[in-house]
């Protein structure tokens, strides 16, 4: 009997004997970092990094009263908004093109996931110099096209700096949209087609009727990831701009950076960081609840 | 059938317990090398990559300094100016600390108590062997919580093509002289620049230009900010004059850091810019046909000219183990071969006497640049909070360079965001 259930215990045990690398990994790489940042953001730390007394709410405040971070705040919606409108507009067509049987297709697919797996430090860069102010290919395209006559700094000005930050955002954003999109509508049956052609639908019909409807899941899925990557987006806004001019671009990864890693304030970095998890939480809570309800009604 | 499926569960029995134990044993034997590692003279290096002959050149000196100095090992990391400060910073906030590193202030690390004090292990005559201005940068109290390794300093570079062309015969010395010779390029060059102007982020040494200018200053004895006195709205009202009223610069700043002004200046572009003594270096290889000359920062009429000094430091943690052989290691860097092959590498100029002798009869520039050193002004990087209250200011500059602000009201918000600064 007692050997019985010496064994009962060790089967029971086994398990998570087997698991316990993993569950160490996830703990060690994921829960202990999130932990040790509110740690970090109620700590007062020196400029050298070091923990030097607990802080209470002062990072917060500091935070708070900062008047670079409202504009941050601000600026992280535009772009977060705008990139991943503009690229889900774009995506929609080249999805259903390249949905199309035409010679070439695999080329092409191929192409289009180069931007993708180039590294966003590099594509920032070569877009910087694209709209560098002298020897940029933007500006000569321009000036042959004779829509300017002589190089414009667009990344000088606050809208135009704003704009080709936007537009790299949208660069880098589209390919993987447009494959995430290409997917659901490969998975949509064509008896759908067959069905909506026999009805006498016009193929515009049956793309709003038929394409559309069907590609709510995969329009989810790519609204929530591009959300998350673009709001956490780092290396594009900081190799092109910094934040500059005046602010104008920065958004909450740049400040926090900024923050933490050139002024020494980890504390204050800490809590920018928490308040972005939150922001991200709540719309992925309200953006999931959002999607469900409508399909429950 | 069963037969099969038994082996099946043994194969995949015996697989999963060698990953699990491989996992445990990888951990133990990283333990265990680092417990070896303690038992050598090891010193760990972090120095900044100046240029692509950094790494290659510490490199070589770690080898020679090993086969000097038998048991003790230089563990040598070279890290790029743009993450140097990260890496640190994190590397002590897990107690990791390099035993020697280089880089570009001392300051924040002396204030969180985590720098040796090399008085306890460098002899005074070493000490006394650099520049008093620049030694003093490095103390504080009386204590040498660095040293100062290698230095720069500003001036006005100028194209003297351009300056034949416009008939002038010597750089300007007052802001008058500087707006007349800058217009007088541009009508005699209408493709170029008269002087190159920044406003991006780091770069706060171009404010500092015209706030010393000015006859103004960053702090007071107390260190208390003073960079929005009347003298900073005079000097911030002349730069921005400079951009939009003369319209002598480049047209916006704003879009400009130095590093790009320079290839500016190095493609015939700009008449004239304020840059450091190692420019010459760099324009051997990116402009090797421009001729240039060099000359004082103009000043507003009536002040007294000074020269703007940088220096980068080299810094001992407490935490090391081996403070013998991190004396040993400091006083080989500054003798004279590898001292000298890497100011010659890098266009930088030296701390200490011996090299200022030395290489001031190497060339006329030298001889120049040289003589300014013991009456450089330094930023106040002693004041931890420095770097945040530059950013800022810089912010505020470009409002102003944008026209959204008069610089009376950008430099009294960047003063409340100063002393706001915890």
């Amino acid at each position: 009997m007692a050997v019985r259930s010496h064994t009962r215990l060790a089967a029971r045990l086994m398990p998570l004997f087997w698991l316990l690398p993993a569950l160490t990994l996830v703990a060690g790489l994921i829960y202990y970092p999130i932990a040790q940042l509110f740690v970090l953001g109620l700590s007062n730390i020196d400029m050298a990094g070091q923990i030097v007394g607990f802080s209470g709410l002062a990072n917060l405040v500091n935070t708070l009263s900062d008047p670079v971070f409202p504009q941050a705040l601000r600026n992280t919606v535009v772009w977060t908004v705008s990139v991943v409108a503009v690229t889900t507009l774009l995506s929609v067509p080249i999805a259903v093109l390249y949905h199309q049987d035409f010679p070439g297709r695999r080329l092409f697919r191929a192409i289009l996931v180069l931007p993708w797996a180039a590294s966003l430090m590099i594509s920032g860069l070569i877009w910087r110099w694209i709209f560098d102010a002298n020897y940029g290919d933007f500006n000569l395209l321009l000036e042959a096209a004779h829509v300017i006559t002589h190089g414009m700094a667009w990344l000088g000005t606050p809208v135009s700096a704003f704009m080709a930050v936007i537009w790299v955002g949208v660069f880098v954003s589209v390919p993987f949209t447009t494959f995430v999109l290409l997917a659901g509508l490969q998975a949509i049956p064509s008896t759908l087609y067959e069905a909506a052609s026999i009805d006498g639908a016009s193929s515009w019909q049956s793309f709003w009727r038929v394409t559309i409807p069907n590609l709510r899941q995969s329009f989810v899925i790519s609204t929530i990831l591009n959300v998350i990557y673009v709001f956490n987006s780092f290396p594009i806004i900081w190799v092109m701009t910094r934040g500059d001019p005046a602010n104008s671009t920065q958004i909450l990864v740049t400040y926090l950076y900024e923050a933490g890693f050139q002024f020494g304030q980890l504390g204050e970095a800490a809590v920018i960081a928490i308040l972005s998890f939150f922001i991200l939480l709540t719309f992925g809570i309200l953006f999931v609840r959002a999607v469900r309800s409508e399909v429950a009604a | 059938m069963v037969r099969r499926r038994f082996w099946q569960g043994t194969l995949a029995g015996v697989a999963g317990t060698a990953l699990v134990l491989g996992t445990y044993s990888t951990l133990l034997a990283a333990v265990a090398k680092v417990h070896r590692q303690a038992g050598q003279q090891t010193i760990t290096f972090i120095a900044a990559a100046y240029s692509t002959k950094t790494q290659p050149f510490w490199e070589h000196e770690v080898k020679v300094f090993e086969a000097q100095n038998p048991g003790i090992h230089i563990n040598l990391e070279v890290v790029s100016w743009n993450n140097i400060a990260q890496k640190v910073t994190t590397l002590i906030a897990t107690h990791q600390e390099p035993d020697v590193l280089n880089i570009n202030t001392w300051t924040p690390y002396a204030n969180s108590g985590l720098l040796l004090n090399l008085n306890t292990i460098l002899p005074a005559s070493f000490r006394n062997g650099f520049v008093p201005a620049f030694l003093r940068s490095a103390q504080s109290h009386g204590a040498t919580m660095a040293l100062p390794f290698v230095s720069s300093v500003r001036s006005l570079y100028y194209n003297k093509t351009y300056f034949t062309k416009a008939h002038i015969k010597s750089p300007p010395r007052t802001w008058p002289e500087l707006v007349a010779d800058a217009k007088a390029i541009q009508k005699a060059e209408p493709n170029v620049w008269g002087l190159g102007m920044t406003g991006m982020h780091l770069e706060p040494a171009y404010f500092s230009y015209f706030l010393w200018g000015a006859g103004g200053n960053w702090n007071n004895a107390k260190n208390r900010w003073t960079f929005d006195s009347r003298q900073g709205i005079k000097a911030l009202t002349f730069m921005n004059d400079l951009v939009n009223k003369y319209k002598v610069t480049e047209p916006n700043p704003v879009a400009y850091n130095r590093d790009e002004l320079e290839q500016l200046f190095a493609s015939g572009k700009l008449g004239m810019m304020f840059t450091a003594s190692f420019f010459p270096t760099i324009l051997k290889q990116e402009g090797p046909n421009i001729k240039w000359g060099v000359g004082p920062i103009p000043v507003a009429p009536g002040v007294k000219p000074t020269t703007l000094g940088v220096a980068d430091y080299l810094m001992a943690f407490k935490t090391t183990k081996h403070p013998k052989a991190v004396a040993q290691w400091l006083k080989f860097v500054f003798s004279n071969g590898p001292y000298h092959t890497f100011l010659n590498n890098e266009g930088l100029l030296p701390t200490n006497k011996a090299q200022s002798v030395a290489m001031s009869k190497e060339s006329p520039f030298f001889k120049t640049v040289i003589s300014q050193l013991p009456t450089a002004k330094f930023q106040p990087f002693y004041i931890p909070t420095y770097v945040q209250v530059w950013e800022d200011v810089s912010s505020y500059l470009q409002e102003v360079f944008l026209g959204n602000m008069t610089p009376a009201v950008a430099l009294k918000q960047a003063y409340q965001e100063a002393v706001r600064i915890p």
